[in-house]
């Protein structure tokens, strides 16, 4: 069936529909605002949980769709689409915190009190106590952790799809991920 | 399987998993995480992105499907185009060749000489003299190659070829007249 001709529904078009318009220069636009409508609110919460600051995930989803704008065409199909999105998403957000701490100098610790204080005065985070706490908590959490645990506890992806994602075995990701419940869980207990 | 009810699986699992591992999570997850979005910001990422694509001066520039089938749809526009201003030079030049092939070569000639002064035609002969052939100005009267500023600078009352008021006056009154000019007046008349 031809993508063109069919009627707007609001049925989400299929990832393979989304690549076959970005094959055409033609079509290439159309197809890249399909993409946008069809991923950019799940990899904006992925972002802004890395980031924390409505501000700095906008800024960090930004460069990821420029990224994908530039790089789609080398999509070899050889994972599924959106596995390929998270990964850009994902390696942005940490390049994103990464030169924040170089910027500010700072520790892991620094670089958490950083986060957690910026999400505090982030004008579109209104979240209680408790909120504020588990935030702290999963801050501390070393990098790659944090990421599964978001991953898994936030966007309940499942070990299969974090596995072609991160790649890494399903066994490895469900040991990180116990252990980063169990350890989110002891600094919420404390803060 | 639909979506929908994978999704319902998945979190499912979640579920049962952190109810294991970590209830307070569990119940911490039910209570949102505090996180909230500017008003119409996803409506206006898109355009965000596409203005940040252009000012990178990467974006991709649609090109125009051609037509297939058709005489003309074969070649693209500018193929087209290239071949129409070609057919115009032909034409053209057809135009001129069969207009200085055919025409009559005395009329415009004759036309030309007509518009012309004779003055203007004096200047430009003198002017491309050395153009002309040997035998054609050997048959032109002496007087009528005198450059025209030659001419302008001699008066001509001055020539002496030309009618002398002298000529005019009878033996008498010439006799008379000398008798009354000075030695340097008659010196002068000689000299012109």
């Amino acid at each position: 069936m031809d993508i063109l001709q069919t009627p707007a529904t609001n049925k989400p078009a299929s990832d393979e529909q989304i690549l076959e318009l970005l094959r055409s220069d033609r079509t290439f636009e159309r197809g890249f605002r399909l993409l946008m409508s069809q991923y950019k609110e799940r990899l904006y919460w992925h972002i802004r949980r890395l980031v924390l600051v409505h501000e700095d995930a906008d800024d960090v989803l930004q460069n990821t769709f420029i990224k994908i704008y530039k790089g789609i065409l080398q999509f070899e199909g050889k994972s599924k689409l959106y596995t390929w999105l998270y990964r850009i998403a994902t390696n942005e957000a940490i390049t994103y915190l990464q030169s924040k701490a170089r910027h500010a100098a700072a520790s892991l610790d620094d670089t958490t009190t950083l986060l957690t204080n910026r999400l505090q005065a982030d004008e579109w985070f209104d979240g209680d106590e408790v909120q504020v706490k588990l935030q702290k908590a999963i801050a501390q959490l070393p990098e790659k952790q944090r990421l599964v645990f978001n991953l898994r506890y936030y966007d309940e992806m499942s070990y299969e799809e974090m596995s072609a994602m991160l790649d890494t075995s399903v066994g490895a990701l469900k040991a990180s991920f116990h252990h980063a419940v169990k350890k989110v869980e002891a600094v919420f207990r404390e803060v | 399987m639909k979506p929908e009810k994978v999704s319902f699986m998945k979190k499912e699992l979640l579920d049962d998993e952190l109810k294991e591992h970590s209830p307070l999570l569990r119940d911490a997850k039910k209570q949102g995480d505090g996180f909230r979005l500017p008003e119409g910001y996803f409506e206006a990422l898109e355009d965000a992105v596409f203005s940040r694509v252009d000012s990178a001066g990467v974006r991709r520039k649609p090109v125009l499907e051609t037509r297939r089938g058709g005489l003309f749809g074969r070649f693209s526009r500018s193929g087209i185009a290239w071949a129409a201003a070609a057919v115009f030079v032909v034409v053209l030049a057809a135009a001129w060749f069969f207009k200085t092939r055919f025409a009559q070569p005395s009329a415009p000639v004759a036309t030309t000489q007509q518009e012309l002064t004779a003055e203007e035609i004096e200047t430009y002969v003198v002017e491309n003299i050395q153009d002309f052939d040997a035998s054609l100005i050997a048959a032109v009267p002496v007087g009528e190659l005198v450059p025209p500023e030659t001419k302008s600078a001699t008066p001509i009352e001055h020539n002496p070829a030309a009618s002398d008021p002298l000529d005019d006056l009878s033996d008498e009154e010439l006799e008379l007249l000398l008798k009354e000019m000075s030695d340097e007046e008659l010196e002068n008349l000689l000299k012109t």
